[in-house]
């Protein structure tokens, strides 16, 4: 076919249209909100309609997920995934809630931001959920969470620890992972206690949750005048070595990591073994897992401080842990359980808990309020109640401190994250009404 | 093929504009049919955000095909123009109140002096040599974006996002009551998906497409008949640079959050990948390519769907591999992507009878096997005779 | 001074790792004229299946057969999927590489799960660390950048010193002409295939206990080793190591000595290959094609 030819008539057509555009939206949405944000205020965002009980039937209730599935962090996804769906499973088992069954379905978003906000509305729109539940990941969750809040739909229990997400407090979102700020920040504070004066190396991940465990760092380091200095790495790198190296040149007395296992253990390792330089180390909470142990190397790891929110799998005495253990071997279709599937079924236990409260007349606002007034509940796997209320939507803000703890009369050794000292509340609703 | 009349001709446009111009009231006007086998699907709401997408991708994949399809050069980095695009249209945007329709032609300008820039020292390199280039150019792009100096603007790892520091883009006051957000969007793509689709049918059909084509094929032989094969390279890099920008403006005003992770490799890598199954060095491999991007979710999710409830933990860890596995079998079946499986259809008849198909692998077993029967049901050959076959397929080369 | 080498030793360590990958990558190359996207995946998944046989056998018996089992996974990709896309398009054997990336991750996901698993060095190299004056380096490292030499020399033999290597060669030159001549062009590309499996097979190996052993181990490793690669030369062994090394000296010399407040390593590094590539369109040690018209 030879070339489109745009004759008189067609360029009018295409000048006409591209006028009225730029009318309507010089009309509309150019000028006039430029204020700025909406609705980002305390307690604000749009709030779903009263007796508003999409996802709800007789029988059912709707719930949606995005989890990577498939891609970089695929690892976690299928994890957390399955942990769900057992959880839900079980819970459909005994009768659901008030007799309705649950039901979840989970998109892959491959842990990008353009591919979580398409999953996202199709699980708003064309499916038409109750809820979204445990939403994994800084960057998808960073893509969805003001369309959701915009449309009021509830972003229940997010598995993203950014402080952005509860503060300012947004009516239809609660968080679930501690938020990287105030775990950087009651990290920094047995540094200021432990080792007052002392030249902190601090090593993080090149993203938001590294810059955000800095910040919470430097914030509880205050009151013990430490200095710190940082080195980073990308997400990709898995040596740490450089960095490492680095920091004894400077002299640093402790180091603290922010990062995922196996950074976290490259690091330990290139120091503690490589380097012989047996210097104290402090590491984020997601990282106080069983694998580290092994990764390092048990004469490694050994005395590394670090903090919990709830029990570890390998905790096989704690009831919680069992009745997952249990559940994982009934419903999990063969999977091994991990901490990941216990975050996964603590989600799903927390929500069904949340809707339980909410009585029989289900609607997405009755929920909310359930949800607002959860006070004084620990999850089976739980270290401390979770206390929520109208302006606090963090369910976990008591964590314990832990180290690690090799046990050498056993064969082979073992290994575990034992708790120690007081518990640190940084609660915002320390008494329940 | 046979000329057609002309008001054949003007029905089809017509036919093709009602399509596109009312896509998104389909699902109300037709909701009657929505339970239909095939048309239902078409029907359901969802796929107005999707037909939005797929508009945003048909920009910005037309731009990768004209320069790797047309002009023949590799580059696997081209997620990174995109990403120029919508850094320079965000900011455009929420930095100093830009009007979108501003935003997305400066996007689009500086991408494609950037794009025409990095042309220069792309004419030295060619083939495995300016992919890794382009390659590194993508790898590299975040750590520019997070760094200090320019975090003012690009909000480093946080990124942009509209709804905190703009305005997300809603429907103006006036349209309110008629249009719904995501078919307000979809129109805001589709038309500039259109215009950039006309715009490069004439271009590919012009002295430029022609020349870009000739570099393609022979350097050497296009040089000696008088082209600035250097000239036309760059151009060919700022072109498509254009349009990256332009897509990238787009998709950041459709989405209204940017970050620096939003276009790394594994979108650069899968852009490419999408072209190549769409069809290189055509208009209509570049639509089949961006509906296969704004649907590829859909295609996984339809098969894991298969699998029963509860037992689709088992699975889950596959759903890559699923992935993975289609794009094998497609780039096997279809070595010239969807849009030169279409342009063969009407020849397939007449090949079978020829015997000019060779198929590879286990195929090549089955098909000598399979062929007797085949020509019989087709009643165009009198005997099945295997002895015609010839050793060796013809060549296509994509027009 | 003494960081300044002690910061080079440990770009000389993450570099040998991309050394030995780019190997891999320059072999099938050289006798196929495909770039192989899945190569680190190969050698991911050839890593897990010898750290399963870690269970049952000694560490050489699982490091050979691991061995063999990358050079028949490698050989029968080859034979299956590779040989329809390698006589058409240029660019679908590279798409093919990447849809095998996908599956061949995923895959591995599914056999042996997200949680990464500790690997150890080969008996050679494990001990305590060495130190050599102002530098400290781990065992491992050393043993990485030891292999990645020897197999470099095997390599360069092979290519230049035996009627093998210059079957290969010239298969991947011109297909029709090797097989007027004689040559096996099929057995050949497999050959190749295999061979460069069993070296990715063997990077795996020694570079897991330093990277730790998960589905994610090479993915940043493998876009380092193609830049190494094409750095030294797509065509050339001692390009390979001379690349993944400069590679990873730049890329750490640049972290450390960054006078700006926020990470520029990789862009540092990749203008640095730009550079090379301008002076040098081929690579540093690369062959310049000239074809007769």
């Amino acid at each position: 076919m030879a070339r489109i030819r745009i004759g008189r008539w067609a360029w009018l057509l295409v000048v006409a249209l591209l006028a009225t555009m730029l009318v309507f939206s010089a009309c509309g949405g150019g000028e006039e909100e430029k204020e700025g944000t909406p609705q980002a205020t305390k307690g604000g965002g749009a709030t779903p309609s009263a007796g508003d009980t999409t996802g709800v039937t007789d029988t059912q209730i709707l719930l949606g997920g995005h989890l990577p599935l498939s891609g970089l962090a695929a690892a976690w996804g299928v994890d957390l995934k399955a942990g769900m769906d057992a959880q839900v499973a079980y819970v459909n088992d005994n009768g659901g809630v008030y007799g309705r069954m649950l039901k979840l379905i989970v998109e892959d978003d491959q842990y990008t931001g353009p591919l979580a906000s398409e999953v996202v509305r199709k699980l708003v729109e064309q499916d038409k959920v109750f809820a979204i539940v445990g939403g994994l990941g800084t960057v998808p969750d960073s893509a969805v969470y003001k369309y959701l809040e915009t449309n009021g739909v509830p972003d229940m229990l997010m598995l993203a620890g950014l402080s952005k997400f509860t503060d300012p407090v947004a009516r239809t979102r609660f968080g679930y992972l501690v938020d990287y700020t105030s775990e950087g920040r009651i990290l920094g504070q047995y540094i200021a206690q432990n080792f007052p004066g002392k030249k902190v190396g601090f090593i993080e991940q090149n993203d938001e949750f590294g810059q955000e465990g800095e910040a919470g760092l430097r914030e509880g380091v205050k009151d013990g005048n430490n200095e710190v200095v940082v080195e980073s790495f990308e997400t990709t790198e898995n040596d740490l070595s450089a960095q490492v190296s680095r920091l004894k040149n400077q002299n640093v007395d402790v180091l603290a990591i922010y990062g995922e296992p196996i950074q976290a253990t490259s690091a330990i390792k290139n120091a503690h073994e490589t380097l012989n330089w047996q210097v104290p180390v402090v590491i984020t909470g997601v990282d106080a897992v069983e694998i580290v142990g092994a990764l390092a190397g048990l004469d490694n790891i050994e005395g590394t401080v670090s903090v919990v929110y709830a029990h570890q799998v390998y905790e096989k005495d704690v009831p919680g842990i069992a009745q997952h253990l249990d559940i994982m071997a009934k419903y999990g279709a063969g999977k091994t359980p991990t901490n990941l599937t216990l975050v996964g079924a603590s989600i799903i236990e927390i929500m069904t808990k949340i809707m339980q409260d909410a009585g029989p007349d289900l609607t997405r606002e009755k929920m909310l309020d359930a949800a607002e007034a959860l006070c004084g509940w620990t999850p089976s796997a739980g270290v401390a109640p979770i206390n929520m209320s109208p302006t606090d939507h963090r369910p976990n803000e008591v964590e314990s401190y832990v180290r690690a703890t090799v046990d050498r009369s056993t064969d082979p050794p073992t290994f575990t994250w034992q708790l120690f000292g007081d518990f640190v509340s940084f609660e915002s609703t320390p008494k329940c009404p | 093929m046979t000329r057609t009349l002309p008001w054949r001709r003007v029905l089809g446009l017509a036919l093709l504009g009602f399509l596109i111009i009312g896509f998104p009231y389909f699902n109300t006007m037709f909701e009657f049919m929505s339970g239909w086998p095939l048309i239902g699907w078409f029907l359901v709401p969802f796929r107005v955000f999707q037909a939005m997408r797929f508009g945003v991708w048909l920009v910005v994949l037309m731009g990768l095909n004209l320069l790797t399809g047309y002009n023949g050069q590799i580059s696997l980095g081209y997620a990174a123009f995109v990403a120029i695009g919508a850094y320079v249209a965000a900011i455009l945007m929420t930095q100093y109140g830009a009007h979108v329709i501003v935003a997305v032609l400066a996007a689009g300008a500086f991408t494609g002096v950037v794009g025409f820039l990095v042309g220069v020292p792309a004419l030295r390199l060619s083939g495995p040599y300016l992919a890794i280039a382009t390659l590194a150019l993508v790898i590299a792009f975040p750590q520019v974006v997070k760094h200090d100096l320019v975090s003012d603007w690009t909000h480093a790892s946080q990124g942009i996002n509209f709804y905190e520091q703009g305005t997300p883009p809603l429907p103006p006051e006036i349209l309110k009551d008629r249009v719904d957000n995501n078919q307000w969007l979809y129109y805001c793509a589709i038309v500039p998906a259109v215009i950039m689709t006309i715009l490069a049918w004439n271009l590919t059909r012009s002295r430029i497409g022609r020349a870009f084509l000739a570099v393609r094929d022979t350097e050497l032989g296009a040089g000696q008949m008088g082209v600035n094969v250097a000239l036309y390279k760059m151009t060919a890099f700022g072109i498509s640079s254009f349009y990256a920008g332009i897509g990238g403006a787009l998709f950041v005003f459709t989405e209204a959050v940017l970050g620096p992770s939003t276009f790394d490799i594994n979108i650069s890598l899968t852009m490419l990948v999408m072209v190549v199954l769409g069809g290189l060095g055509s208009i209509l491999g570049s639509i089949f390519a961006a509906a296969i991007m704004a649907w590829r979710a859909d295609i996984v999710s339809e098969i894991v769907g298969v699998i029963p409830r509860g037992q689709e933990i088992r699975i889950d860890a596959l759903r890559g591999a699923i992935y993975g596995g289609l794009l094998v079998i497609a780039i096997i079946t279809g070595p010239w992507g969807l849009a030169g499986a279409v342009r063969r259809l009407p020849r397939i008849k007449d090949r079978l009878v020829a015997g000019k198909f060779r198929f590879p692998g286990v195929s090549g077993i089955v098909y000598p096997a399979v062929r007797p029967f085949l020509l019989r049901r087709l009643r165009g050959a009198k005997s099945a005779d295997p002895s015609r076959r010839d050793g060796t397929e013809a060549r296509d080369e994509p027009h | 001074m003494a960081e300044f080498i002690q910061q080079v030793a440990i770009g000389l360590a993450t570099g040998s790792i991309y050394a030995l990958l780019a190997l891999a990558i320059v072999l099938i190359y050289r006798s196929t004229e495909v770039v192989n996207f899945a190569q680190g995946e190969m050698a991911m998944l050839s890593t897990f299946i010898a750290w399963s046989f870690l269970n049952q056998f000694g560490y050489w018996q699982a490091f050979v057969l691991a061995i063999i089992a990358a050079a028949v996974l490698g050989g029968a990709l080859e034979r299956v999927l590779l040989r329809p896309v390698e006589e058409g398009p240029v660019l679908n054997p590279v798409i093919l590489t990447i849809g095998l990336f996908t599956v061949l991750n995923s895959v591995a996901l599914w056999l042996y799960g997200g949680d990464p698993k500790p690997f150890v060095a080969a008996p050679p190299f494990r001990g305590s660390a060495l130190d050599v004056g102002p530098v400290v380096i781990s065992r491992a490292n050393v043993g990485v950048f030891c292999t990645a030499v020897v197999v470099m020399i095997i390599l360069y033999a092979l290519f230049n010193y035996t009627k093998i290597g210059l079957a290969m060669r010239g298969t991947a030159l011109n297909r029709t002409a090797a097989r007027l001549v004689g040559i096996r062009a099929g057995r050949m590309l497999t050959l190749g295939w295999a061979l460069s499996a069993a070296v990715g097979a063997i990077a795996g190996m020694l570079a897991a206990p330093v990277l730790a052993l998960s589905t994610n181990m090479m993915l940043a490793v493998i876009l380092f080793a193609f830049a190494g690669a094409v750095l030294g030369g797509l065509t050339s062994p001692v390009g390979a190591i001379l690349g993944g090394l400069s590679l990873g000296v730049i890329q750490n010399l640049a972290a450390t000595y960054n006078p700006t407040s926020s990470p520029i390593d990789l862009p540092v590094a990749f203008l640095v290959i730009i550079a090379v590539l301008m002076i040098r369109p081929t690579g540093l040690l690369g062959k310049r094609t000239v074809r007769r018209v």
